[in-house]
């Protein structure tokens, strides 16, 4: 085995293997989509500059778009998950899910806004899971 | 070297199992006005039951029969029922400025019903339109549940959807008017009359015991994940999404129109995206389906029992649903 790879090419296999594993043990998933969530019509404009009541629809919507699409829809982004969406724009921020069935369902996570890079204009909405956290017992606002 | 090239390949992989570890601190959301004063009137129910909803607005003979009527009130069965939600809505209107209870709560309920259609109905006929082309499993439930809202809220316009604000303040209204499904909205909306911990198992304890197919649904969310932890609710039926999911059938056990076209199944479809792909599937069917593996199905039932046979039905707690 050592004979036949040569020894960069035994570390590269052993980091990937390495990597991966601690990807998956960390429960990320990354599901990239686009086209679909961008026309939608709360998401079209949406961006994290947008108003709280729009980036909660938006929001919303591309999460029961991505249960539409799973064979076990009650399990996909159920209350309490959090996942990053990408705007349009390219600007991104973290959403928690607070109830599958209201238009108001899913609640930006204040402070984890990140503005659009230069680079990311012109991108996707896409969706990415990100580890699940507790939910806070009232994860709604009202201010705002 | 080994050890080198080993001590490189786990830093590495420490480093990114921090990084996808890694999330921004979560402040404790506001709850918006803590102070606000519970003033709830007394009981107007009776005054419901002289409200007749305009024939024009009802369905046909027929349609809804397929649920249990025994502890569901006139104005939520007239909703469930009604085909132009937007006559139902103005039929009802007077009674809520009277003050009615019920009435302020299935006007916030129209509201909500309605608001994905309302807010932008030529974008809902586009959204439809997308979501028709990208051929998913759920494709057939989804484009009937959104045509079921497009035609019985097709008469709203922009100017009709509440924002999120709105609905709360809507919702208190009711709330303080003596509607009790309103209050347990309220604290699943995360803006409770009263954010402290005797309340909160004061109002679990007087859904159960009121036995109020809306108030058991309305309550349902706060008594999933958003209830872990709340040491309120801490031997009461609350805590995961199968707890909320025992909640919400319980609710249906008790009346609510849990078919297909009923307004739960529908929202559940059109908000979250989560449709039955059988359309003879019930609620309850559904949920079992495809919420819960089958040993799951008999602790959901477990706990749908305990929430509609063990009602604490006290003499104080009946007392406290009517004060």
């Amino acid at each position: 085995m050592k004979r036949m790879l040569p020894r960069k090419l035994r570390f590269w296999l052993w980091a990937t293997l390495f990597v991966g594993y601690s990807v998956a043990v960390a429960g990320v998933v990354v599901d990239a989509v686009g086209e679909k969530y961008r026309r939608l019509t709360q998401v079209a404009q949406t961006t994290t500059a947008a108003p709280l009541e729009q980036r909660q629809l938006g929001a919303a919507q591309i999460a029961a778009l991505y249960r539409a699409q799973s064979a076990t829809p009650f399990l996909a982004l159920p209350p309490g998950n959090t996942f990053r969406v990408v705007w349009p724009d390219g600007s991104t921020e973290l959403v928690r899910i607070v109830s599958q069935s209201s238009p108001h369902g899913a609640v930006p996570v204040d402070g984890s806004q990140i503005e659009a890079a230069p680079l990311l204009d012109g991108a996707q909405a896409e969706l990415q899971v990100v580890p699940v956290s507790v939910a806070p017992r009232q994860a709604a606002s009202v201010a705002e | 070297m080994t050890v080198r090239v080993f001590a490189a390949i786990a830093l590495l992989g420490a480093l990114v199992a921090a990084v996808a570890m890694w999330r921004p601190a979560v402040p404790r959301a506001d709850v918006g006005d803590a102070g606000a004063t519970w003033t709830a009137g007394v009981d107007t129910r009776a005054d419901v039951d002289a409200f007749s909803p305009d024939v024009a607005t009802m369905p046909a003979p027929g349609l809804g029969s397929a649920w249990s009527t025994a502890a569901v009130r006139p104005l939520q069965r007239a909703f469930e029922q009604a085909e132009d939600l937007f006559a139902f809505r103005q039929d009802l209107q007077p009674l809520a400025d009277a003050g009615d209870p019920d009435a302020r709560w299935v006007l916030s309920r129209v509201d909500e019903y309605c608001a994905s259609y309302a807010r932008d109905p030529a974008g809902f006929a586009r959204d439809s339109a997308l979501i028709d082309g990208l051929q998913l499993d759920a494709a057939r439930a989804l484009g009937a549940a959104r045509g079921r809202i497009g035609t019985r809220c097709g008469r709203f316009v922009p100017g009709d959807a509440p924002t999120f604000v709105q609905l709360v303040e809507r919702r208190q209204d009711a709330a303080e008017a003596g509607s009790l499904a309103a209050e347990a909205a309220l604290l699943a909306m995360g803006a409770p009359l009263q954010d402290d911990m005797d309340y909160r198992r004061g109002l679990v304890e007087r859904v159960q015991a009121s036995r109020d197919p809306d108030a058991f649904v309305a309550l349902s969310p706060a008594m999933g994940v958003a209830a872990s932890g709340d040491v309120a609710l801490a031997d009461t039926v609350a805590g995961t999404q199968t707890h909320a999911l025992a909640w919400q059938l319980a609710a249906c056990d008790l009346g609510l129109d849990c078919s297909a076209n009923g307004a739960l199944m529908t929202e559940y479809c059109v908000n979250g995206g989560i449709c039955a792909r059988d359309a003879r599937q019930d609620f309850s069917a559904f949920v079992r389906d495809a919420a819960v593996p089958r040993q799951g199905a008999e602790e959901l039932d477990r706990m749908k029992k305990t929430l509609v046979e063990d009602a604490p039905a006290s003499r104080q707690l009946l007392g406290m649903v009517t004060r």
